[in-house]
């Protein structure tokens, strides 16, 4: 038995970060609020007290981020940009957005000047975009006169947060950004500054709470972001868990170096051909990166890989995993795989099947390109025997439409690596 | 408690309601926070109820009377699938209690009086004790009702809902900032208020879940070390337990809790990679086989290093390396506390080569190796506790007894542990089993 190939190293000692640096960072901050909060007030003609103190929440506001899902960050100064809009004019918004921003990102450590100037960039567009609509509605719905006047300020703000959104949303890199989940703490950030935006200065001059409004309605902002920080970090430690538990068969010579990995890769890109949604490819990640867990429970005298294909190495884990009433998403794929009896939906199906062609073609290939061809004619061959006593049935088409899939993704990379 | 309720909804409608159109409009919300509250793994739900009685008592109460804004609350009661269902048992019983609990969240506005002198300060200072007394009663009639329902002890309830009881405050001072800006602009602002709620609530929902499957990787994992070493069944669990307690009389916080939790539940996951008949063999190892079986530690730490959450405490898994006369002054006790839950457990079970010892010798085996292996305030912390629980484990008080094929020695080679199974090893205190 090969036992292992990692060093054996002597521990090394992790201590949590020391106060001192927090003092550090705090002073630090509040320093740079001060500044900013002075020099827009300065700057501006408005009541300089409540502008100064909605500049030095910005600074607060950059570094109060909510981690979203994809390891992207929104920050909450976007909630104070837009009562900021509201009370001061382009000028001092801009100011504020840019030194704002600035401070946060020396702060922030960013590693480059690059990422530094296109961070202070984006945020300084997206206050002049949420100036320009906020001012543009409010003339626009002055002028039109049919709205109450109470529904001014909301409308006017709630085109100003639009702005916002659609703006930050540009200026970020396509692609990094996962539609629904950020959407959410965009919408909530948002919201709590329309809502501060209106609670500060009231309606016609009439039941503003003036700064206070910054305390109450950071409340429902502040809790997302909490919300969304024990998410992200539930995720990353549960991710994380199933990364370690993937490699465990490759440690104790029960799969190929790698296997479960190039499994979960097929596994995305083939689900992703064939139309599935986020959260489903998420899910049959982290069913591929487990998949061969129960294969560490057979004995020793068994030879590596070959014996054992993957339905029965799949049989072992779902031998092991929780039987529970309500098996977790994954845990439920494992099972659809190795053809247990499992209540799937349909779109869980489809994922099982992916799975298990994913799996049957990684046994053969190895991550070995030359044995491509090879992998996915016993692929097929699999996916007929699988077939119920030769009936023909729904099934068939799904695995062919799976295959099909598979085999252009294996296609594709074949291309791919020949070009490169 | 229903007749209360009923007098209490008598006494206010009678009072009266001074704004009709605010009454509704929050009287629907309720229901909606209701609708979508998110069901807690106790069975209890989670609802954000406070931040339309709140606004509701506060909208109400400015040029009105605080009261109305109780009646609000029993809308919360009216439970749409309760409803359909025809539980109107629940429903009655449900909307009772939120009225009383509703009406103790009134009465301190009522005591305080802000709308007297209004001023957010004033509304603020009355919203948090507001919340709290609200909090408080809906918590005091739920949770025997709870109890009796299914049957098990008030304690565990309240111990199990504790962590989310920190969230309502907000709700409360949410609730606030609603009041005042309906007041301002009518009901076109309850969607804006309403939404950064709702996706809190999606994002704590989607968080539950990710929790769920979480916990449920590490069971499979510890079924999977249980299906390898039949010998060691609840183990890895029993270790989480004792750390639980070492914890607890540590003063350790919530979070270091949990990342105590996970690293017991996950110290032995290096025992995946050393071949079954390794872990399973009832006679003395052969040094070679000893160095293999060893290495599960090494391996151990190196994938605990690999998870953020436990990289600090990734020695947990190594009482090689957590050696308390070899810490560095800046080291978290997480480690000690895992070394001293698994030496304890090692000692009080019953494994192929020795069988278990009785507690007091465990013990003392403990406090004989304080200070030198073992953390002597870990040593302390385990013995209070189970001194206190009065349990007893070891020799006569196993729970799981393990059919062995070979009947293990009452004493003999590794009676002490691991250690001695190694040929030629010195003898000495268990440091860790198999």
């Amino acid at each position: 038995m090969s036992t292992t190939h990692i060093s054996v190293s002597p521990a090394r000692r992790v201590s949590d970060p020391g106060a001192p640096r927090l003092r550090a960072d705090v002073s630090l901050v509040l320093a740079l609020a001060a500044l900013v909060a002075v020099t827009v007030a300065l700057t501006t003609t408005g009541d300089w007290g409540r502008v100064a103190a909605l500049g030095a929440a910005l600074v607060v506001g950059e570094l109060l981020v909510v981690e979203l899902m994809d390891e992207t960050t929104l920050p909450l100064s976007l909630m104070v940009l837009v009562p900021l809009v509201a009370e001061a004019g382009l000028a001092p918004t801009l100011l504020a957005t840019a030194g704002a921003t600035g401070a946060a990102a020396i702060l922030a450590r960013h590693a480059s000047l690059r990422s530094w100037a296109s961070t202070v960039g984006a945020r300084t567009t997206t206050a002049a975009a949420a100036w320009a609509v906020f001012w543009g509605a409010d003339r626009l719905l002055r002028g039109g006169g049919g709205l109450a006047a109470s529904a001014l300020p909301a409308t006017a703000a709630a085109a100003s947060l639009l702005a916002l959104v659609l703006a930050e949303r540009r200026l970020r890199r396509a692609g990094s950004f996962h539609g629904a989940r950020g959407h959410g703490a965009f919408f909530a950030v948002a919201a709590s500054g329309v809502l501060t935006a209106i609670g500060s200065a009231g309606v016609d001059g009439r039941g503003g709470m003036g700064l206070w409004a910054l305390v109450v309605f950071a409340v429902p902002a502040l809790s997302a972001r909490w919300a969304f920080g024990r998410l992200h970090a539930i995720r990353r430690t549960y991710d994380q868990t199933i990364d370690v538990l993937s490699v465990v068969p490759e440690m104790g010579g029960r799969a190929r170096p790698g296997h479960s990995r190039r499994v979960a890769e097929l596994c995305v890109d083939t689900g992703r051909m064939l139309g599935l949604s986020a959260p489903a490819l998420e899910d049959l990640e982290r069913a591929a990166l487990l998949h061969a867990l129960g294969s560490v429970t057979f004995d020793d005298h068994d030879p590596p890989g070959t014996s054992r294909g993957p339905r029965e190495v799949a049989g072992a884990t779902v031998g092991v995993l929780a039987d529970e009433e309500r098996l977790s998403r994954p845990a439920g794929l494992v099972a659809g795989m190795a053809g247990e009896p499992v209540t799937l939906t349909d779109e869980e199906l489809l994922a099982a099947r992916v799975l298990r062609a994913a799996a049957s073609f990684e046994e053969v290939a190895g991550g070995d390109p030359s044995r491509a061809r090879l992998a996915l004619a016993t692929t097929i061959e699999l996916g007929g025997s699988a077939r119920p006593s030769g009936r023909p049935s729904a099934q068939d088409g799904t695995d062919r439409r799976v295959v099909a899939a598979l085999a252009r993704v294996v296609t594709r990379r074949a291309l791919v690596s020949h070009r490169g | 408690m229903t007749a209360t309720a009923g007098v209490v909804a008598t006494f206010i409608a009678r009072a009266g309601i001074s704004n009709m159109e605010a009454f509704a409009t929050f009287a629907l919300v309720a229901m909606g926070a209701e609708l979508i509250s998110v069901r807690l793994p106790n069975g209890a739900t989670a609802s954000a109820l406070m931040v339309p009685v709140i606004a509701a008592v506060y909208a109400l109460g400015v040029g009105g009377t605080y009261w109305a804004g109780a009646l609000v609350a029993a809308f919360g009661g009216l439970y749409l699938p309760d409803l359909r269902g025809a539980r109107f048992d629940r429903v009655i019983f449900n909307s009772a209690m939120l009225l009383l609990a509703g009406t103790g969240a009134a009465a301190v506005f009522a005591v305080l009086d802000p709308a007297a002198h209004p001023s957010v300060p004033a509304f603020l200072f009355a919203t948090v004790p507001a919340g709290l007394v609200f909090l408080g009663l809906n918590v005091a009639l739920l949770v025997p009702m709870l109890a009796l329902d299914q049957g098990r002890p008030a304690r565990e309830f309240l111990a199990s809902l504790s962590p989310f009881h920190a969230q309502y405050i907000p709700f409360a001072i949410i609730g606030t900032g609603l009041g005042w800006v309906y007041l301002v602009t009518g009901p076109l602002i309850i969607p804006l208020a309403v939404a950064p709620v709702l996706v809190a609530r999606q994002t704590f929902r989607s968080y539950l879940a990710l929790r769920d499957a979480h916990e449920q990787t590490l069971r499979t994992l510890v079924r999977t070390l249980e299906r390898k070493d039949p010998y060691t069944a609840g183990h890895v669990e029993r270790v989480a337990t004792y750390a639980r307690y070492i914890g607890e009389e540590l003063g350790l916080s919530e979070i270091r809790q949990e990342r105590l939790r996970y690293a017991a539940l996950m110290h032995d996951v290096g025992k995946l990679v050393v071949s079954n008949h390794l872990l399973r063999k009832p006679d003395r190892l052969t040094a070679e086989e000893y160095e293999r079986v060893r290495l599960h530690e090494a391996v151990s730490v190196e994938l605990l290093r690999r998870i953020d959450f436990l990289r600090p405490i990734a020695t947990s898994a190594s009482p090689r390396y957590a050696r308390y006369d070899a810490r560095g002054p800046t080291d978290p006790i997480e480690p000690y506390v895992i070394v001293v839950a698994d030496a304890y457990d090692a000692m009080t079970s019953t494994r192929p080569y020795r069988r278990a010892l009785p507690q007091p010798v465990a013990f003392s085996e403990l406090r004989r190796h304080a200070g030198t292996q073992f953390h002597p305030a870990c040593v302390e912390a385990l013995i209070r506790a189970l001194d206190r629980r009065e349990e007893r484990h070891g020799l006569g008080h196993e729970e799981q007894v393990v059919v062995f094929d070979t009947e293990p020695p009452v004493r003999g080679p590794g009676s002490a542990g691991l250690g001695d199974l190694a040929p030629n090893a010195p003898p000495r205190v268990p440091e860790r089993h198999a």
